[in-house]
């Protein structure tokens, strides 16, 4: 559990319940990073598009260089998630 | 760090050539590549990385811990490693967004994807360890 309040699946209405059935869509569960965010719906959009525009849009750089810059960015702030 | 280290772990399976340098002309082994994503864990610098990879993971480090210490030769220098500036903006791009969001996650205490393996502990020829 997040030190916060956040919403369950089986609790999510209106534009949360959109965005957690996307999650399941695509990962076929909603992952703690997801959730987090879940009592603000509209920074949860926002930052669920800036990962997958960053981390999945068109780039000259491959996803196997963006997952190796996430895993060294997070390595060097010694966040465990 | 850990979700990404499984991400890293399947992409490189379907696209080591991007990252690993990887002598011989042989696809790397599944060993070798549970090895590569452990030794990233642990230290980047200990991966065989092209020499372009190398430099723009430096700076990536340059960026998450000394912000303010950036200049234009930093540029010019990945420039110089071959780096196009749509690269150099883009990685730049991943660096922000995983400095903002390893904040969220340790500001409000999210927890570790128990389904996933853990990468990193483990010897350099060893799979995943379970959690």
């Amino acid at each position: 559990m997040a030190w916060i309040e956040t919403i369950s699946d089986a609790a999510a209405e209106g534009p949360l319940r959109q965005l957690f059935d996307a999650a399941h869509r695509r990962a076929g569960r909603v992952f703690n990073i997801v959730r987090v965010p879940s009592l603000n719906p509209p920074v949860l959009k926002a930052g669920i598009g800036l990962y997958q525009a960053v981390m999945f849009g068109s780039s000259d750089l491959s996803r196997a260089q963006r997952e190796l810059l996430a895993v060294v960015v997070s390595k060097t702030n010694g966040c465990h998630y | 760090m850990q979700a990404h280290a499984n991400d890293l772990r399947s992409e490189v399976e379907r696209d080591w050539r991007t990252v690993m340098n990887q002598s011989g002309n042989e696809d790397p082994t599944i060993l070798q590549l549970d090895a590569f994503v452990h030794q990233a864990v642990r230290d980047w610098r200990g991966c065989r990385l092209p020499p372009a990879v190398r430099a723009l993971v430096a700076h990536a480090e340059k960026v998450t811990g000394q912000p303010a210490t950036c200049a234009a030769a930093d540029i010019a220098g990945l420039r110089h490693s071959g780096w196009s500036d749509a690269a150099i903006h883009d990685a730049v791009q991943v660096i922000a967004y995983f400095n903002y969001i390893n904040r969220v996650a340790d500001a409000l205490g999210v927890e570790p994807e128990s389904s996933l393996p853990s990468w990193g502990e483990a010897g350099p020829d060893s799979g995943p360890a379970k959690p």
